[in-house]
């Protein structure tokens, strides 16, 4: 007797009635009210079997285990840093996660990791209470050296990087730029100033058209043709 | 009451003619415009964001804090004082006492979320019309919440109780 009221990819609002019926599951973003399975959230509608739940649209980053974030070093205390996330809870980056090298007891920490730093790190843990360790112990984790800072919706970031960093790579190859996507909003861009810009521009306009399918080709088709113009000028 | 309908012709269970609108305030993490006849409402949300000073700050869930304000020519004609007022606060506290039971805040220990209610213009309901404009706010800013809330005035004249009141 169960009966879905939503199809694939629609928007749903917070207490709307996606379905009704015991033997349809409530998935991330929804949650059941007797026989009903209604909206806890703004997103989109994705079906999965007998599972029903929704991809967010907005909102701001949580921290989660395992993300690899780009933070702002905010304070320097004596066994470490502290680093803004972008989010509603600083991280801690202590000394032993910081770096191999042996640092001596009372040594100016600030040589490392100076004020207004941005790094890429790695979080190990989040507690309940939100309190976030980080670590820059992993491969491409570092300190982040010129270039510039943007920043853009987290629930977009998926987008951004594609399917096993193909969009990604596109943009790299496309402007020769280096960049790193930060799981939490941030991006670090570096490269020839006018190819930075095309690359934000490219970036802007898959943040602006993220829901729509064949995003790919899309972005394909308008780096090449902005590329062409950049080497005309 | 003789009478069949009111003074502008709407019955007595019509409200004024709406329009509702969300993400308009790009640098918000949520926004929405609600306007009902002549009142209109803007909300942003903030947040959830780091709160200080510290003591305000529950380890349980986060907080919702409500500012009303009616901008100072928003009214008939008279100037309305700006910065708050003791009506201000008051409707501050009713909004945000409307709106935290349908919001979860339990993800988000130590930390608020921010509601900023703007009325450039006002004819009668304007808290009622602040409420809507944060509850969509909020849905927009991808919090966690079981419910919109929505708020309309009702008044009794002589036997007959009417929706949305306005002068």
């Amino acid at each position: 007797m169960s009966e879905i009221m939503v199809k694939e990819k629609d928007i749903s609002v917070p207490g709307e009635v996606l379905a009704v019926g015991m033997d349809i599951l409530p998935g991330t973003g929804t949650y059941r009210n007797g026989e009903k399975i209604v909206a806890n959230r703004l997103g989109l509608a994705s079906i999965d079997g007998r599972t029903i739940k929704l991809i967010p649209l907005s909102g701001r980053y949580i921290p989660k285990t395992g993300d690899t974030v780009i933070c702002k070093v905010i304070d320097v205390s004596f066994s470490g840093w502290r680093l803004d996330t972008n989010s509603a809870y600083s991280a801690m980056l202590s000394m032993k996660d910081a770096t191999s090298e042996f640092i001596q007891r009372g040594a100016n920490l600030t040589q490392f990791y100076d004020l207004g730093d941005y790094i890429v790190c790695k979080i190990v843990n989040v507690t309940s209470q939100k309190l976030i360790d980080v670590t820059m112990k992993g491969p491409g984790l570092r300190k982040l050296k010129g270039g510039r800072i943007i920043e853009v919706d987290s629930n977009k970031v998926p987008r951004i990087i594609g399917k096993m960093g193909s969009m990604v790579i596109m943009i790299k190859d496309a402007t020769k730029c280096n960049i790193v996507v930060g799981q939490n909003g941030l991006i670090w861009i570096e490269g020839e100033p006018m190819n930075e810009l095309l690359a934000i521009q490219t970036i802007r306009k898959i943040e602006k058209e993220s829901h729509m399918s064949g995003l790919t080709d899309k972005i394909k088709e308008y780096l090449e043709k902005n590329t062409k113009t950049l080497g005309q000028n | 009451m003789t009478y069949k309908h009111r003074i502008d012709g709407r019955g007595f269970d019509e409200t004024r003619p709406i329009e509702a609108k969300v993400g308009i305030i790009k640098r918000a993490d949520g926004s929405a415009m609600f306007k009902i006849g002549n009142t209109w409402a803007y909300a942003a949300v903030y947040g959830p964001r780091n709160l200080h000073p510290k003591f305000l700050q529950d380890p349980q869930r986060g907080i919702l804090r409500c500012n009303y304000n009616m901008m100072p020519f928003s009214s008939s004609g008279e100037r309305v004082r700006p910065g708050g007022s003791r009506r201000s606060k008051e409707i501050s506290l009713v909004t945000g006492k409307a709106l935290l039971p349908v919001l979860n805040l339990e993800e988000f220990p130590n930390s608020v979320v921010d509601v900023f209610i703007e009325l450039p213009q006002t004819e009668a309901g304007s808290r009622c019309a602040g409420i809507c404009a944060a509850s969509m706010a909020l849905a927009d800013a991808g919090l966690n919440m079981k419910d919109l809330v929505s708020a309309v005035s009702v008044g009794r004249v002589a036997d007959k109780l009417l929706v949305d009141l306005d002068y």
